[in-house]
């Protein structure tokens, strides 16, 4: 459905455009969930922001191309902005009370979305707001209909302003950080809904969070990003149980819903790159136990996993390492191309300053 | 078991925000914020205190702090009551009840060094007086917090977010408190350095027997790292005891749904 | 960028008017010749002369010492005052801090103009008392700048840490608390000087500050009203030194401000 083909960013920093998100390549099709996963700096933002054509004065596309349908995006005239973004792509953000305006009844706000792209008289408007807040599990849509933002709950915010976003059954819904900012009780609720969404309405969701235990509860399909790199894709299953690429396998030890209490948390020494660090090789290898002289000197490009455990499924299992975490069939973790200096021998705790 | 106090006992504490009045003739109205808390904290043990936002968990921190006054007699440190410690028991209560906030890079004052940061608390408590005694203070609070001296003379800015956090951990440490109070101390950091402050945390409490009251949202990071916990919902605390066992057989019906709806 | 330098360059050749006038003048602003009244512009007199033959360009550079001296040192000792006021405000709440902005608000009532002429109907004439005067109607201001900054600052994490391990007021106001606020203080004062050259000249313009025959902005063109259509040039050259002072710090005033944005942004 969308088709993301080595679509690469840059950012405008220090009087120079910077390349930040390395050439990605990836597909988005209806009824799936897809997750990505990425730590501040990795670029996430800034790609699902390039999806909707809402990038900051400091960024823009250096190349690639995202087509909706076999329509490219990228060189889509003004005139046609409003049938696709809005409509056809949908965006929610972090913030549900902030992308709200508190003067303006629910109902108002969710006419006013529909009206934007589609003509159509007033009762059947109403009509079709209502059956959107029903959609989103809003209970009495008609007491929704007449509140001002303040009346409601958190989470019924935040279910009003997906109501917005899903009005027009978009064929693509981009959620970013979408349940962050909420409460445990309540993004529960709302992880719900998308699932919801994206199997009965076969809409494609694109949930975007650091929160690792979210992606995992909702995503099919899930995309490791560090750094604006690309580092992992595959179903579900096969990137957090079986990870390939070490900084995935080194994110999940390092946070405690995957780790016993009592246990030392296996944090990931140094800190995470600025997104315009582009050294030339991989992006990962300073903080990685497994780095050789090659990851720091050569990209590893994307592959497709070897591993027999991704023969079954559909989704191929790929990754950028040059050393791939396997494992056995005991699921102990063991390693191709060992690297003789071991994660034991990683140092940690101790951080140097860079030159400054 | 043993005779002495405990660090902080709460008893009863409730807390009240007066609302401005909606029209001038009709009485001022009252947000309750806390309802008849009883928490304790022993010396050298980690108690996780668990709710979501508006729950009043900042506020109990800060009426245990100090930066919000309680009613009287509700708080004591050590046996005795917070509004009748003077003199050097209050120093000493000062000196070892202390602050790691969320957002580290807003705690720390851009202006100045990462030394100067540090150095601050320890002038105030008066511990060390000499120049050189305090830079060496610095440099043993780096090293404890897992930060190269060479960060000695770095501005806030040019550290990353964790590096913050671990000064604020320092600047916290410096006044060699009993307490930590930390207040959402991880949730704004990356997942891959969240492990490591977490890390520093669990090993300051082995290392120098630390207490620490840990506040936060996040189920998983309090199930790991606290000894007890405690469950606060609209201002109440509905639960408290063992972390395992508040986890394994929750008996108020909040808590079960905090605990089903984690992922 | 545009408007913090245009600020500047304006603001700088009041600055050298002011040097000057402190060097040397170029002649005797005070020495009288009737026979040489309105003179038009020579090589002795570049801006020719006023209607008692005195050289306008001695008397503009040497009134500028009057009307900078006057608003900087009012707006200063208003600057010192309010920011004092409005910190203990801000810092105290309660009582003494609801008498102190209450008091400020009452101030602030009275349009700046004429609080100063009250004052100086009150104190009498003079340069003091105009000081005086730009300082009283500043105070108010500057205490509302501060006093906001103050209560604002209680949400600074680093206050609250601050705070949390008991830094002591001293240490929280002069370390953190005062630097922080000295951006805004600069913009503010900018402004400030803006309207202290206005009062400056609009009291020596009614009489009521420097007195004749020492020179001032605001009485030169009081003199040169007068003779309008007999020397139509006479009075644009005291108003385009007004105008140039005022527009001047103003500029600079919202130059500063819009960097600091763009610096925390």
């Amino acid at each position: 459905m969308l088709e993301i083909q080595d679509l690469s960013l840059e950012l405008y920093v220090d009087k120079t455009w910077k390349p930040a998100l390395r050439p990605l390549t990836f597909r988005l099709e209806p009824g799936e969930i897809t997750g990505i996963i990425g730590e501040s700096g990795s670029g996430k933002s800034l790609l699902a922001k390039a999806l909707m054509n809402i990038l900051p004065a400091r960024a823009r596309v250096a190349s690639g191309s995202i087509r909706l349908h076999g329509t490219e995006l990228l060189s889509l005239p003004r005139h046609r902005f409003r049938s696709v973004y809005g409509r056809q792509l949908a965006y929610i953000f972090q913030n549900p009370a902030g992308a709200l305006n508190p003067l303006m009844r629910i109902g108002d706000q969710l006419l006013d979305a529909l009206l934007a792209h589609e003509e159509v008289p007033r009762k059947e408007a109403v009509r079709r707001a209502l059956k959107a807040l029903e959609e989103v599990g809003i209970s009495d849509p008609e007491r929704v209909f007449r509140a001002y933002p303040h009346e409601i709950s958190g989470g019924m915010k935040q279910r009003a302003v997906i109501a917005c976003a899903v009005i027009h059954e978009p064929d693509l819904l981009i959620a970013d950080e979408a349940t962050t900012a909420l409460d445990a009780t309540i993004r529960k609720q709302i992880l719900d809904l998308f699932l919801v969404l994206s199997k009965k309405k076969r809409m494609s969701i694109l949930y975007i969070s650091h929160d690792i235990a979210a992606v995992q509860y909702v995503a099919d399909k899930i995309m490791v990003l560090y750094g604006g790199m690309l580092l992992e894709t595959g179903a579900r299953g096969d990137v957090l149980d079986r990870p390939l690429h070490p900084y995935t396998a080194d994110l999940l030890q390092a946070v405690p819903y995957h780790v016993k209490p009592g246990t030392k948390l296996a944090g990931i020494p140094g800190n995470v790159p600025p997104i315009t660090a582009k050294p030339p090789g991989c992006i990962y290898a300073p903080r990685c136990g497994y780095a050789t002289e090659r990851c720091k000197e050569d990209l590893p490009p994307m592959v497709v996993a070897e591993d027999p455990s991704t023969a079954a499924d559909k989704i191929p299992h790929t990754h950028a390492c040059f050393h791939p975490l396997l494992r056995d069939s005991l699921g102990k973790e063991t390693h191709l191309n060992t690297n003789p200096s071991s994660p034991e021998g990683r140092e940690r705790y101790v951080q140097q300053p860079a030159a400054h | 078991m043993s005779s002495n106090p405990p660090l902080i006992e709460v008893k009863g504490l409730s807390k009240s925000f007066a609302l401005p009045r909606p029209v001038l003739w009709k009485p001022a109205q009252a947000l309750q914020v806390l309802r008849d808390i009883h928490l304790t904290i022993q010396e050298g043990e980690i108690v996780g205190l668990v709710g979501e936002s508006g729950s009043g968990k900042s506020t109990l921190g800060e009426c245990i702090g100090g930066l919000q006054t309680a009613p009287p007699g509700t708080i004591k440190f050590r046996g005795t009551a917070l509004e009748q410690l003077q003199g050097a028991g209050l120093k000493e209560y000062q000196r070892s009840v202390q602050y790691v906030f969320q957002d580290p890079v807003e705690t720390l004052n851009p202006r100045y060094t990462v030394e100067q940061i540090i150095a601050e608390p320890i002038r105030a408590a008066g511990l060390v007086k000499q120049p050189k005694d305090i830079r060496e203070a610095v440099e043993q609070l780096l090293q404890d917090v897992g930060l190269d001296a060479a960060y000695m003379k770095s501005r806030p800015a040019q550290l990353s977010g964790g590096q913050c956090q671990r000064v604020a951990i320092a600047r916290a440490l410096s006044t060699k408190p009993a307490l930590l109070i930390c207040d959402e101390a991880v949730s704004a950091l990356d997942l891959s350095v969240q492990a490591t402050i977490l890390n520093l945390l669990g090993e300051l409490r082995r290392k120098y027997r630390i207490s620490q009251l840990f506040i936060s949202h996040d189920l998983h990071v309090v199930k790991y790292l606290a000894d007890r916990v405690a469950v606060i919902h609209q201002g109440t605390i509905v639960e408290s005891g063992h972390t395992e066992h508040v986890f394994k057989h929750p008996e108020h019906a909040y808590t079960q749904s905090l605990i089903s709806s984690a992922l | 960028m545009k408007t913090l330098i245009t600020g500047t360059v304006m603001l700088s050749v009041i600055v050298i008017m002011l040097l000057i006038s402190w060097i040397d003048l170029p002649s005797d602003p005070n020495a009288m010749n009737i026979a040489n009244r309105f003179a038009p512009p020579s090589g002795e007199h570049w801006l020719g002369t006023d209607q008692y033959g005195r050289d306008i360009l001695s008397r503009l550079l040497l009134a500028s010492q009057s009307a900078l001296t006057v608003s900087l040192g009012g707006v200063g000792s208003g600057m010192l005052i309010g920011c004092i006021l409005g910190a203990v405000a801000g810092y105290m709440k309660g009582l003494i801090g609801s008498v102190i902005m209450r008091a400020m608000d009452v101030l602030f009532a009275f349009p700046n103009l004429l609080l100063a002429l009250m004052l100086v109907t009150v104190l009498g004439t003079g340069q003091v008392n105009v000081l005086l005067a730009i300082a009283v109607f500043s105070v108010p201001s500057f205490a509302r700048l501060m006093y906001g900054f103050v209560l604002e600052a209680q949400s600074y994490g680093y206050i609250k840490a601050a705070r949390s391990y008991n830094a002591g007021h001293a240490v929280i106001l002069f370390r953190h608390l005062i630097p922080a606020a000295l951006p805004r203080i600069g913009v503010q004062m900018s402004l400030a000087l803006g309207s202290g050259i206005l009062t400056e000249t609009a009291l020596s313009f009614l009489g009521l500050g420097v007195q004749p025959p020492h020179p001032s902005w605001g009485g030169m063109l009081n003199e040169a009203q007068s003779f309008m259509y007999l020397a139509p040039a006479y009075p644009l050259i005291p108003g385009f030194v007004i105008f140039l002072a005022v527009a001047g710090f103003n500029l600079l005033g919202d130059g500063i401000a819009a960097r600091h944005k763009e610096a925390v942004s």
